[in-house]
């Protein structure tokens, strides 16, 4: 991580239209990276648990859900700080934007819905099957950049990487803190996760 | 830069603020553990079982607590 902060503060060279303001870009790409992996992992397990009902599957499709929906938001935050300087505006309704926060809905109203009390194993399956259908949302963020007009700058293409060389690197470097921080944030949470079931299976057990 | 300055301090913010959640998280977990271990371990030895294993194990402790 220390790397990374390097890579973003000291090692890439300033951007010449945006200048210093372009380094949150060594942040909010990675987060955006890492929120779309988050809610790939939440949609796998999800999956899993559909197909085998085992629930440390379910337990595993909300800890990637929730940190997803954490990462989510700070991207969101950090775009917009970007985009108060650079298009003038906290907010502006572009496609990828728009496509984003319903994103972001799509997984906080998971959330919501495994708050809320009810049968556990049939709020589970609902949760799972939310999980999947949410994640058809990713593909059209990543889309809406390239075929929607979007403002956000299109940096991955087909044929090349849109940046300069120590651009890349420190960009790479953020990418790998990031999901690392995501692994170890994931693993975290699972833990909990089980251990809750675990301490509520004995709590009923003793009720 | 001020702009830059807030966007990663927030990062950090809401980073900390997630970890700090699943720290309080596991502490109240640890509590529950160790309030379901004392009531369990309290309903162990009320049971007539842990009694007698409790006069084999100690007479004198059993003819005091009998008498």
């Amino acid at each position: 991580m220390l790397l990374a902060l390097y890579g973003a503060f000291v090692f890439a060279p300033t951007e010449q239209v945006m200048g210093d303001i372009q380094r949150i870009f060594y942040v909010h790409l990675p987060l955006a990276w890492v929120g779309f992996v988050a809610f790939g992992h939440a949609c796998w397990a999800a999956i899993r648990y559909l197909a085998t009902g085992r629930r440390e599957w379910d337990v595993t499709s909300a800890s990637a859900a929730e940190i997803g929906v954490v990462f989510a938001t700070l991207v969101i935050i950090t775009g917009s700080i970007w985009a108060r300087p650079v298009w003038g505006t906290w907010w502006t309704w572009d496609p990828q934007l728009v496509t984003y926060l319903m994103l972001w809905f799509i997984y906080s109203g998971y959330l919501v819905l495994r708050a809320a009390a009810g049968d556990d194993d049939r709020r589970a399956r609902f949760a799972a099957v939310f999980a999947i259908i949410g994640f058809a949302d990713v593909p059209l963020v990543w889309f809406s950049a390239r075929y929607l007009r979007a403002l956000s700058p299109v940096i991955f293409t087909s044929h090349s990487i849109g940046l300069a060389p120590a651009m890349t690197w420190a960009l790479l470097a953020g990418l790998v803190a990031w999901s690392l921080l995501y692994a170890l944030l994931v693993r975290t949470r699972v833990r909990l996760g089980l251990l809750e079931m675990r301490v509520q299976a004995l709590a009923d057990g003793d009720a | 830069m001020a702009y830059l300055l807030w966007a990663f301090i927030v990062v950090w913010l809401g980073i900390f603020g997630y970890l700090y959640r699943l720290m309080k998280r596991s502490q109240a977990l640890e509590r529950q553990v160790a309030e379901l271990t004392r009531v369990q371990s309290g309903a162990d030895s009320r049971t007539p079982t842990a009694t007698a294993r409790a006069h084999t194990a100690s007479p004198s402790r059993a003819q005091g607590t009998g008498g």
